[in-house]
């Protein structure tokens, strides 16, 4: 990494450690049940760089990941205290939609999960139920070319997306996510089920998608969170126990914990 | 050595013996089914040597018991059609919109609830809907619209509809709830609404399980005899009107089995020719539910 690289992400960190965070979690804590799973979490995500969630197999990763747009609202037992900050207001306001937030912070899971339908109808999909109008062909075509999908796909867009590959299922999940202009795309996982070259292309992309979204990305693999993160955040039995510059989490970690977890003795 | 040769052996001839104990269950199945399709058309092949194929598919009459005579199943055919029909366009609507709240919306208390109710509905024995259709729904339906008559096609579909819902309520419920979580979940995070998630993901998802549901229920209409019997009376014309009687095929062959036709007369022979027409009724509505199956049938990864 260039010196200027590395000058340039300090003042992008104090800049938005500040007040230009997109997305803030302050004090989260999350119960399952009796189950407490996520301790005083408090992140701050700024415009256009990529976060990177590390940490042991039930630390947490997920459901934090998944408190930014309320997909734990689905479970039960779920029990939210704390506040996010998405702009500035409060995502779990009894007055906000969680639908709104889904809206702009979007998620990419760890299987693919395209609809059984056809490529471009995958696309079309979420914005022509959000009542979006505008030019579909227009719309396949930009967030086709944006995961680099479109010269594989543009013969075939009326083919059921579950006849792509594993990869470009996974990508067309991206691009799915990119047609609603979300300005956070979440990611459990998206490279779990892929093979190295698909993975590398993900990655790729991401590198590409952080031009415009911020991206916040659970990984198992450290060689990922290394190659793909501006920052990182790792986790451990439910709290953050040290989050920063990914390079000098990898390299020069504060906590005797991150240390050992990074060199692969915890996990 | 020698002991465990002969060990082995044994157990080898337990699983010869159970294994031929099931083929022969399992294939003396088949072996009913040959023996009726052979009975029926062997017997009705009586029929057609006397009356034409083309009295029969053509004519417009079925009066096999009054002179002159008349077999054409045309009629008989439709009254089928038209009660079994006529209770698919009430039990497919309720059926799938009960199904999609007990699969989508029902707390997991009132699904404890209404399952059940569904199941025990589907164990009632078919003459005592008939029982009720003649001593309830008739006279509703004559008091709502006197013209209507007591035996009538309307009361037979709705009792038809009461008795097939739960069918078309709990297989299409299961349709439903073997969408993947991830399907939906796929929804949820595009921003989607429940309703939205449900009406454009997860029915279109279900709709081979859905329609094969209703396919079934329509060939289990077709089949039904003692509610339609009792409801719709034994008037075999070509009706437009579901206020008065028509006969369908099974309450024909129950009238005629009934009463005292002696052995080889036409009128005996007539029930083997309309049992023909049935089955492939049938065969031909279950035939369908299977291709439908296919070419609806999601793969999910
Ligand atoms: N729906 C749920 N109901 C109850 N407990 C849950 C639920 N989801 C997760 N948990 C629990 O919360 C804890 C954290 O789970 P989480 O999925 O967030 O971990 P993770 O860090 O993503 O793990 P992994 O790396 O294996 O994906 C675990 O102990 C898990 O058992
Ligand atoms: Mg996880």
């Amino acid at each position: 990494m260039l010196i200027s690289d590395v000058e340039q992400l300090n003042e992008k960190m104090s800049y938005g450690l500040t007040n230009h965070s997109v997305l803030q979690a302050d004090q989260v804590s999350v119960h399952y049940g009796d189950n407490q799973v996520l301790k005083d979490v408090s992140i701050s995500l700024r415009e256009r760089s990529v976060y990177a969630l590390i940490g042991p197999s039930g630390c947490g990763k997920s459901t934090l990941l998944r408190c930014f747009n309320r997909m734990n609202d689905f479970v039960e037992t779920f029990r939210f205290d704390g506040k996010i900050s998405f702009f500035g207001h409060n995502i779990y306001d009894p007055d906000i939609d969680p639908e709104v937030i889904r809206k702009s912070i979007g998620m990419v899971f760890q299987k693919p999960n395209p609809f059984p339908a056809s490529i471009y109808k995958n696309i079309m999909w979420a914005p022509k139920i959000n009542g979006m109008d505008q030019d579909w062909d227009e719309l396949v075509e930009t967030s086709l070319k944006q995961v680099g999908l479109w010269d594989e796909v543009s013969d075939r867009l009326n083919r059921s997306g579950l006849e792509l590959s594993g990869g470009q299922q996974q990508r067309l999940c991206i691009a799915r996510t990119i047609a609603m202009n979300p300005k956070v795309i979440l990611m459990d996982e998206p490279c779990a089920s892929l093979d190295p070259i698909s993975t590398a292309k993900i990655e790729e992309l991401i590198e590409q998608l952080k031009e415009k979204y911020t991206i916040l990305i659970v990984t198992h693999s450290m060689q990922q969170a290394r190659r793909t993160s501006d920052f990182s955040a790792f986790m451990y039995q439910g709290e953050i126990i040290e989050h920063g510059i990914t390079k000098d989490i990898f390299e020069s970690p504060r906590e005797r914990l991150t240390q050992e977890y990074v060199n692969g003795k915890i996990g | 050595m020698k002991q465990k040769f002969t060990k082995k052996n044994k157990v080898k001839i337990d699983e010869t013996v159970l294994t031929t104990l099931l083929k022969t269950f399992a294939y003396s199945t088949i072996g009913i089914t040959v023996g009726i399709v052979v009975i029926l058309f062997s017997e009705s092949s009586h029929f057609f040597a006397e009356i034409s194929l083309s009295e029969f598919l053509g004519s417009t009459k079925w009066t096999p018991l009054l002179e002159p005579r008349h077999f054409g199943v045309i009629p008989l055919v439709y009254g089928t059609v038209l009660v079994a029909g006529g209770a698919l366009v009430i039990a497919v609507p309720l059926g799938v919109l009960i199904a999609v709240y007990l699969s989508e919306y029902a707390s997991v208390r009132s699904r404890k609830i209404f399952k059940p109710i569904l199941e025990l509905l589907a164990g009632i024995p078919s003459v005592v809907f008939g029982f009720f259709a003649i001593t309830t729904i008739t006279p509703i339906l004559r008091y709502l619209d006197p013209e209507i008559q007591i035996f009538n096609a309307l009361s037979a579909a709705i009792v038809l509809a009461v008795m097939v819902l739960p069918l078309i309520a709990s297989i299409s419920d299961d349709a439903i709830r073997a969408v993947p979580k991830s399907m939906r979940d796929s929804g949820y995070a595009l921003g989607a609404t429940k309703s939205e998630v449900v009406l454009s993901i997860v029915i279109p998802a279900a709709l081979s399980g859905i329609i094969s549901s209703c396919i079934l229920a329509f060939s289990r209409a077709i089949g039904e005899t003692m509610a339609v019997t009792l409801a719709a009376g034994a008037t075999p014309q070509l009706t437009l009107s579901m206020k008065e009687s028509i006969q369908t095929i099974t309450a024909y062959i129950v009238q005629v089995s009934m009463g005292d036709t002696p052995h080889g007369t036409i009128e005996y022979q007539s029930l083997f020719a309309v049992g023909v027409v049935l089955f492939l009724i049938i065969v031909a509505v279950n035939m369908s539910a299977q291709l439908v199956v296919k070419r609806f049938q999601r793969k999910y990864v």
